[in-house]
């Protein structure tokens, strides 16, 4: 009497199936829509130039993203390999638990993103033939990081039972603060998952600002990556606020706060995080010359001002980001929050930005984006009042949907 | 505070939860609320806390209905469950956002904390950990004590007693009974320890399957036959 691999799979894909949220995989099909995007536009870039790039190289680079992605794994993933409580306290070997692991990382979602992202490049820019075997490869390849990871990882049988961290720095005595903005930052700093996603995809993107800012034969891609880094910073830390605050949500609800002054504390964290980002792409003007600190400040203003506002709207139709989430079933604790909506309006925002700097000129696309960021600011108040009437039209929804994680 | 349902009426798809016609809690009332799994003694504060929608009815809070008017949230204090809690805040912290909202000094903060010292029993502040990392048990108490703290004209508590250790459950029992004695609360009370509900309320309901069986007035300290009778049948 043991449990089967089959009944473990068919466990794990039920699993994914009736998670409400879906949100590990909109997640994932945002990362690898964005970079199909990307290769499109490149390929047809190319071949308006045309540029003809040789099978070779692009193999080379396709291979090349199984460092990244390797790397990626490492700072992303946590030791899964534990048995959750619900299978450790049943009929399954260590052996056979094993065996399953190994299988399932022919599925998991993390070595299938690379692939995926990569599946354009494979077969634009390659014969069929070519490119299939290239596809393959950098799935095994993937497969083959996943493997690698796990036993790095690996710690034991058991949970780690680290001793537990103070975040005492306070006594009751001074502990009079911001306590309902702090929300917002204090999940940050507290959540190493949310932490970590957050230091690396900003890392990611402020690396490609500095490249792209160096490289002066194409503009137009120092002034995007800098947007991208801006955009993110600036609308993806009040998106994951609540997503947070939906796991005590009840709490908050029974309470004399106002959703507005959730929303606007959000928004006002939405507007500190694109402000870092462009005080950090500042200096990056001094070396590029097509990098303006125009460009910059109106892309704060957009992302900060307009875009987290439009972001900010649905915000609240989430599930709750379960940020101390451990073991194999339980998704890493990362079974939220991306919606099909919230994907729609990112690339509608991120398109209108991008669209604005490519195709006109530099002073035009400050003083649209700019005046869009402005105008976010002189209408956020009544905007959040007509946001939170949605909300309450609808809370028992949303109320419903925090409490059925 | 003057507690009344009317009509009250939830229910999921054709599964009725609960349905109450018509219920009113006194000013300064503890009522008890007992009843086996299911019976909607969680829905029925769910309600009272406008966190769910009815399905039809209302409640009022001092004439106030509650899905309308948020101005209850001021005087009203209440734990149901663990998403009550900011997992990510040290119980300093917690307390500390629950004085923001309610508006509470920093001065009168620390002294209301001191009337919860036997509760917390040393092990709660300064230790630096977050809620998250407490046992269930303290977890409980903290829920409780921010409840509490607000000084509220309206306690509503789903199962204060579960996790806690006997010593604490006493100390819980009489902290509801001072709030109720020096404050006037009106508190509503669930729980299916019946020693805890039959030392401390001063009336009991008795729900099953959603309607109000019982309903009855109670010394506190007494027990009550009909009550004690009513379980034993439900296992016969």
């Amino acid at each position: 009497m043991a449990l089967k691999l089959k009944t473990l799979a068919k466990l794990q894909f039920r699993q994914l199936s009736r998670n409400k949220s879906k949100g590990r995989l909109y997640g994932d099909i945002f990362g690898v829509v964005y970079f199909w995007i990307i290769e499109f536009v490149v390929f047809f870039l190319l071949r308006e130039d045309g540029t003809t790039v040789p099978p070779i190289a692009v193999a080379l680079v396709a291979i090349g993203f199984t460092i990244p992605d390797l790397i990626l794994k490492f700072v992303l993933e946590r030791d899964n390999t534990v048995m959750d409580a619900f299978l450790k306290t049943r009929p399954l070997s260590q052996s056979r638990w094993a065996d399953f692991l190994a299988l399932s990382q022919f599925w998991n979602e993390s070595n299938l993103v690379m692939p995926l992202a990569l599946l354009p490049a494979c077969f634009l820019f390659i014969p069929p033939i070519g490119g299939l075997i290239l596809f393959v490869a950098l799935y095994l390849a993937s497969v083959l990081g996943g493997y690698i990871v796990m036993a790095v990882k690996h710690r034991g049988n058991y949970q780690p039972e680290k001793a537990v961290k103070s975040y005492l720095s306070k006594s009751v005595k001074s502990a009079r603060g911001n306590y309902i903005s702090g929300i917002q930052f204090r999940s940050f700093l507290r959540s190493k998952r949310l932490k970590t996603t957050m230091i690396y995809f900003s890392v990611f993107f402020y690396v490609y600002s500095i490249i792209y800012s160096l490289d002066d034969t194409r503009p137009i891609f120092g002034i995007v990556s800098v947007f991208l880094f801006i955009c993110f910073l600036s609308c993806s830390m009040p998106q994951w606020g609540f997503a947070v605050e939906a796991n005590f949500f009840g709490g908050i609800w029974t309470r004399p706060i106002a959703i507005e002054r959730l929303l606007a504390n959000k928004y006002r964290f939405g507007l500190l995080c694109g402000s870092v980002g462009g005080l950090l792409c500042l200096p990056l003007c001094i070396w590029s010359e097509s990098l303006s600190p125009f460009d910059i400040i109106a892309s704060v203003l957009y992302c900060s001002c307009f875009c987290n506002l439009l972001m900010l709207m649905d915000a609240y139709n989430c599930v709750p980001f379960d940020m101390f989430g451990k073991a194999f079933f339980n998704n890493q604790g990362s079974s939220s929050t991306y919606k099909g909506a919230t994907i729609i309006v990112t690339f509608a925002i991120m398109g209108v930005g991008l669209a604005c700097l490519h195709l006109l000129p530099g002073w035009k696309s400050q003083v649209i984006l700019s005046a869009l960021g402005l105008g976010g600011v002189i209408a956020y108040k009544p905007f959040f009042r007509w946001v939170v009437r949605r909300f309450m039209r609808n809370r028992y929804k949303y109320m419903e949907k925090y409490t059925s994680k | 505070m003057k507690i009344e349902l009317n009509n009250l009426k939830k229910q999921y798809n054709s599964n009725v939860v609960l349905d109450v016609p018509t219920l009113a809690i006194g000013s300064g009332e503890l009522v008890g609320l007992v009843g086996n799994n299911g019976a909607g003694k969680t829905t029925m504060m769910r309600l009272m806390l406008d966190l769910i929608k009815a399905t039809s009815g209302s409640v009022t809070v001092d004439t106030m209905n509650v899905a309308e008017d948020p101005s209850w949230k001021s005087v009203t204090g209440s734990y149901l469950d663990s998403t009550f809690l900011i997992d990510i805040y040290t119980p300093e912290e917690f307390f500390g956002f629950v004085a923001e909202a309610y508006d509470i000094s920093e001065q009168d903060l620390k002294l209301r904390l001191q009337e919860y010292e036997t509760l917390m029993n040393g092990e709660i502040l300064g230790t630096g950990k977050l809620i998250h990392d407490f046992s269930n048990g303290n977890r409980q108490k903290i829920g409780i004590i921010a409840a509490m703290l607000v000084n509220p004209q309206l306690l509503i508590l789903d199962e204060p007693f579960n996790y806690l250790d006997p010593s604490s459950q006493i100390v819980v029992a009489k902290l509801i009974r001072k709030m109720k004695r020096d404050l006037g609360t009106t508190v509503v009370v669930s729980s299916h320890n019946l020693n805890s509900i039959n030392d401390i309320c001063d009336r009991i309901l008795l729900l099953d399957k959603g309607r109000v069986l019982m309903d009855k007035p109670h010394v506190p300290g007494s027990t009550d036959q009909e009550l004690e009778d009513y379980f034993l049948d439900a296992v016969k």
